[in-house]
């Protein structure tokens, strides 16, 4: 199977990380990873993904705030993002609320937990429409 | 995790929802009206006198100036009740209250004038009606602070002192009562003295005796408001809390799922076959407490009233979406499934994410709980302002000791756990506060063997009115795609 897009996947909880990487890599996508939003800025400079699949709550920069400055910078504002987190559309939380999630303008939002071939469809459908636009 | 835990804690500390006033606007609107519908019966009343006086005691009395005061107090009704009814609402609700305050001390004024008018027509201090003025003394005191009602009773006393003083010395006619009252008590000095004595006493002291009763009243009223608000802050905290507790179990939860899933499809190599079973059976147990808490998480979130948005839209259009959303497909099972809604029937006002919830989770059951060949069917029908929705199949039913019980939170039917095991016996709940706190009621006819048949009313979208109008002040907002493959995976 030829190598397909890579992906970056932001997220601190290792675990999930591991696990969702080794479905993606079975997939034939290329993974890297990094477990906070600040790091995630880095790799993204780094690595050039096409696609992000990017958590929300993860300490020193949260997800929106990342996804906020992607979307801020033509550099990177034609790489998908993916937001796929536990925290729910209407979950409430002190801290992370969906306003901000909808200011960040992610290109797409799920929830955890997600089937594989759930996730490989929306991230097939993002990146085919990142095609088509390009 | 617990640090995030302890600092979710903190914010649940301070409730979003504002404190209701102490008297609602739809209170204080339903109190002028009351004193409007009083007054349509004074004027009913004042012309039936008018009639009796002139047709049946035979008094003398000017007929005319009487019945163009009865006109008069109509007419100032007619224009508080069309205010009332087409501009009072529009206003926001401190403008409201400062108004209604306003227009009820207008109104009683009005009516003390109308009143001494009337009186001064018909006998001045002879008409046993000058009584009359304690009733607005009683009504000002339930409607106005004590201040004003007070104020109220001073002008009360110097209309009739006025009235009386006037007539006495003749720079105002008297109309005197002379069949009824064979003396002309105008002038008789003791008599008015006493009278007026009598009168002012009785009316302050009816406005001293209703106002001391209703500032109790409204003191009993406010602490048992801020009692009511107290417990829906706490009953709030606590579906928070559990909205908290079940959000963190959640996000392990799919990890654990995750973990277990890359073992099962065989990502990381082969297992034995004992060592897949083993994984399998966790994996499942996972799935099955991911479902619960799932259904946790909706409930509590139904029952702290998030994020509720009100729009209006057609029913049908939602059923569609829920039965193609559902992974359920009733043909599998040979079940058929019919939906007869009228092209006529008008759209619902409701939130719309819960709303296809409460259809997703009906017609679930439905099919769940019917055997093969069966029948699945939604009705919907217009009754007055309600829209009512009938879903019934011809499943298993429900025994009739478990039918008050259904919609409790965590209760199964004891059939219904012969038919799946690990059911949460959350759907029902869910399915119940969304209905409520949509206003609605709903209710089971089963018999079991034979089918259930759950109805349910829903408010329906006024005509003409704006299409979008929200619960709470709330921006609008939607993700940026929705998340569709969850709707399929939350059930029983």
């Amino acid at each position: 199977m030829p190598t397909k897009a890579k992906i970056l996947m932001v997220d601190d909880d290792s675990d999930f990380v591991e696990a969702t990487k080794i479905m993606l890599e079975n997939k034939s996508y290329q993974v890297v990873t990094a477990c906070n939003g600040q790091e995630g800025l880095e790799k993204v400079e780094r690595e050039k993904p096409d696609l992000i699949i990017l958590d929300v709550m993860m300490p020193k920069k949260h997800g929106f705030e990342m996804c906020k400055e992607l979307k801020s910078n033509p550099k990177y504002v034609q790489i998908p993002v993916l937001l796929l987190t536990a925290v729910g559309q209407n979950i409430p939380t002190s801290t992370y609320t969906v306003e901000m999630g909808l200011h960040t303008e992610a290109d797409d939002y799920a929830e955890k937990p997600i089937e594989i071939d759930v996730l490989v469809a929306r991230v097939e459908e993002l990146l085919h429409r990142q095609n088509h636009t390009n | 995790m617990l640090n995030n835990f302890s600092k979710t804690l903190q914010g649940l500390e301070t409730s979003p929802y504002p404190k209701e006033p102490a008297i609602g606007e739809a209170e204080l609107i339903a109190r002028i009206n009351w004193l409007i519908r009083l007054r349509w019966i004074a004027v009913v009343g004042v012309l039936f006198i008018i009639w009796l006086t002139h047709n049946v005691l035979d008094l003398n009395l000017p007929i005319l100036s009487l019945t163009l005061i009865a006109i008069f107090l109509a007419l100032y009704n007619f224009c508080f009740w069309f205010y009332a009814r087409y501009f009072m609402f529009k206003k926001t609700s401190a403008v409201l209250v400062k108004i209604a305050g306003r227009m009820v001390d207008f109104q009683i004024f009005l009516d003390l004038l109308s009143l001494t008018l009337l009186l001064h027509f018909s006998g001045g201090v002879e008409n046993p009606f000058i009584f009359y003025f304690i009733f607005h003394m009683i009504i000002a005191s339930i409607l106005l602070s004590a201040r004003a009602s007070y104020f109220q009773a001073t002008i009360a006393t110097i209309l009739f002192v006025l009235l009386v003083t006037l007539e006495y010395n003749d720079i105002i006619p008297h109309y005197c009562l002379t069949r009824y009252i064979g003396a002309d008590l105008h002038k008789n000095k003791l008599y008015i003295m006493g009278i007026s004595g009598v009168f002012i006493t009785t009316i302050y002291l009816s406005v001293f005796m209703a106002t001391s009763i209703s500032k109790k009243l409204r003191e009993k009223e406010r602490l048992l408001h801020e009692a009511n608000n107290d417990l829906k802050d706490q009953d709030r905290l606590k579906s928070e809390y559990v909205l908290r507790v079940a959000h963190d179990l959640k996000s392990d939860l799919a990890t654990v799922q995750s973990c277990l899933k890359v073992v099962i499809e065989g990502m990381v190599g082969k297992v034995n076959e004992k060592q897949f079973d083993m994984i399998q059976r966790a994996e499942r147990r996972t799935f099955n407490l991911i479902h619960f808490v799932k259904d946790l998480l909706n409930l509590s979130r139904i029952k702290a009233r998030r994020d509720v948005q009100i729009t209006s839209f057609s029913l049908q259009e939602l059923i569609s979406e829920a039965i193609e959303t559902t992974h359920i497909r009733p043909d599998s099972k040979n079940i058929t499934l019919q939906i007869n809604i009228p092209p006529s029937l008008p759209m619902v006002n409701a939130d719309k994410t819960n709303l296809e919830h409460l259809f997703i989770n009906l017609i679930i059951n439905a099919v769940k709980y019917t055997p093969q060949k069966g029948r699945v069917q939604i009705e919907a029908e217009e009754e007055g302002n309600q829209i009512l929705v009938k879903i019934s199949d011809t499943g298993i039913g429900i025994p009739a000791s478990d039918i008050p019980k259904i919609f409790d939170e965590f209760y199964r039917a004891e059939n219904a756990q012969s038919v799946e095991k690990d059911g949460t016996g959350l759907g029902l709940a869910i399915v119940k506060y969304i209905v409520q706190i949509h206003g609605g009621k709903i209710w089971v006819e089963s018999e079991e063997g034979k089918g259930s048949c759950f109805s349910f009313t829903l408010p329906k979208a006024p005509a003409g009115m704006n299409k979008r109008l929200f619960i709470r002040d709330q921006p609008e907002h939607t993700p940026p795609v929705r998340d569709s493959s969850n709707a399929s995976r939350e059930g029983y």
